[in-house]
């Protein structure tokens, strides 16, 4: 099969600002529901280790036309940096799906978000954007609340790693020679990188949560060593159980919440791939 | 005003990100630049486009790329060398010299790209300043933090994948990112202490950190290009090294003194 074209494409968000990022669309035409990729919450759209743009290409391949663009403040979208939070990221993936249905096919999207980006098509399920399904890669809880909880696990997992670094010769050499930022170790051991939410971002999903939109199915990829993961897990088989969206989850052994190694970043992509396939079969 | 574009290139394409100068019949200068690569390119890209920005609106002219098989330039994971990228970046200049208008550039790079900017900038007939922040320096250096990061991340992890700095004749993989024995056969003998050529142009030694003092192996550098004939000078900028945030960032210190590196001083002087 022939490569897939790529392309650069401009959206204009609700406020109008211009969102950018890239098309693949494979030749031939497809009848396949096209495949939109959120990145995490300080990513782009390339995701981490480039996953998204690998992961596109292989769907592409595929026969799948597939849109990854930057949410406004993000690579090379237009907004700045601090200004956006959850709820933006939303408004930004619905206009995406809006583009898609628009430009490519007037058919529900396949929503695939890695880390707060699964959180975006999650969020757009709960503004009743309807979906043909979702992949959820890493998705954290939906806009989990900074609770003393969760920044206790996160600390403790930080100190372990400060702890680690103890052990290494650079970071000796770096103490003696003052380049060690113990401002940025105050904050992260500060609030251990758990997002404190605006009042204006949406409410935590609870054990009452349901959405109104259609998604017909949902694919959960996390890894084990992923301090996240298993708090997720229960929160989202929990949403998707009470809306009668069957899940699919795959646990990744020893990988870490960006998949960080060849192996693990191929095996998301193949599980993913593989799923698909099968619902485009069903 | 920013235009993106794939370019076509023996056989390959880039991608370019060209920003307008404000003042576009009338720039005040040009500038590419070079950023990392791997999980540091991804961290440094939203820094980059602010600072492309903030050079356009004053009045220069800016071009971005990911050179091939990095970002959203295509291709394999075993093309990509220090050769091939110097290729990838001498086009860009040419191209970035046609779109300004200007007969010559300024490069500013950073981490590897610092590198890349290093090898082509300060004896390239087309560029006039080449800035240099936070280079490598030495690629065996490099290497061996790769590893000794995907030894830490397999100890943290305990497991047979997270151990990516197991060194193979297949390749490194460094954090799910690929890097090819040529690639790492390049990075072994790259070293921009040893490079004897005559350079005339003037070069910015640019150090990141969080204490008003440089390194000493950058230091070392700027002592050894002016050795070989470089009009160097160098700053500290009191700034958090961005390149490996895991989080959005914006480095104000960075691209404030970037600003002041190509157009208050070059204005001034």
């Amino acid at each position: 099969m022939s490569r897939a074209a790529e392309r650069l494409v401009e959206l204009t968000a609700d406020d109008g600002q211009i969102l950018r990022g890239v098309l693949h669309d494979p030749p031939g035409g497809t009848d396949l529901p096209p495949v939109i990729m959120f990145s995490g919450w300080g990513g782009t759209r390339y995701g981490p280790n480039g996953m998204l743009v690998e992961a596109a290409r292989r769907l592409a391949a595929d026969g799948r036309r597939v849109l990854r663009v930057d949410f406004r403040g993000r690579g090379d979208s237009d907004g700045a940096v601090d200004e956006h939070d959850l709820r933006a990221h939303i408004v930004d993936g619905a206009a995406m799906v809006r583009w898609s249905r628009d430009h490519l096919a007037d058919v529900p999207p396949v929503l695939l978000g890695i880390c707060s980006g699964g959180e975006v098509a999650v969020g757009c399920l709960f503004d009743g954007v309807d979906v043909e399904s979702v992949c959820l890669w890493s998705a954290p809880v939906f806009a989990a609340q900074a609770t003393d909880e969760r920044i206790s696990a996160k600390r403790a997992g930080y100190l372990r790693e400060y702890l680690r670094k103890l052990f290494r010769p650079e970071t000796w050499r770096k103490l003696f020679a003052g380049e060690v930022r113990f401002d940025i170790i105050r904050r992260v051991l500060g609030r251990a990188g758990v997002h404190e939410k605006k009042v204006d971002e949406p409410e935590e999903l609870s054990d009452e949560s349901v959405y109104s939109a259609r998604c017909g199915a949902a694919l959960m990829i996390y890894g084990t060593a992923d301090p996240i993961a298993e708090e997720a897990i229960a929160a989202y088989e929990g949403l998707f159980g009470r809306t009668s969206c069957p899940v699919e989850l795959h646990r990744i052994e020893g990988a870490n919440h960006g998949f960080y190694a060849l192996e693990w970043k191929h095996r998301v992509i193949d599980l993913t791939l593989d799923w698909l396939r099968r619902r485009s079969h069903s | 005003m920013e235009t993106y574009e794939f370019i076509p290139f023996g056989g390959h394409q880039l991608l370019t990100a060209f920003h307008a100068s404000a003042s576009p019949t009338d720039p005040c200068g040009c500038a590419v630049l070079v950023a990392p690569i791997h999980e540091e390119k991804k961290a440094a890209h939203r820094p980059l486009v602010d600072l492309a920005r903030r050079l356009a609106a004053e009045g220069y002219a800016v071009m971005r790329f990911d050179p091939r098989a990095t970002g959203d330039s295509p291709g394999d994971d075993d093309q990509p060398t220090l050769t091939s990228w110097r290729e990838d970046l001498e086009l860009v200049i040419d191209r970035a010299r046609g779109k300004s208008g200007l007969h010559r550039v300024d490069l500013i790079g950073l981490r590897l790209g610092a590198d890349l900017a290093a090898l082509v900038g300060p004896t390239h007939d087309f560029v006039e300043r080449t800035v240099l922040c936070v280079p490598l320096i030495n690629g065996g250096r490099y290497l061996r933090e790769v590893r000794l990061r995907g030894k830490i991340r397999g100890a943290l992890t305990e497991a047979d994948g997270g151990d990516g700095a197991a060194d193979t004749d297949r390749g490194i993989d460094y954090g799910g990112h690929y890097i090819s024995p040529q690639l790492i056969q390049e990075l072994e003998a790259h070293d921009l202490m040893a490079a004897d050529s005559t350079l005339a142009r003037p070069i910015s030694c640019v150090d990141i950190r969080g204490r008003d003092s440089m390194t000493a192996p950058l230091s070392a550098l700027a002592t050894r290009l002016k050795e070989r004939g470089a009009r160097v000078d160098t700053r500290v900028l009191i700034d958090e090294p961005f390149w490996n945030a895991l989080g959005p960032v914006v480095p104000e210190a960075f691209i404030d003194g970037m600003v002041h590196v190509l157009i208050r001083e070059e204005g001034a002087s």
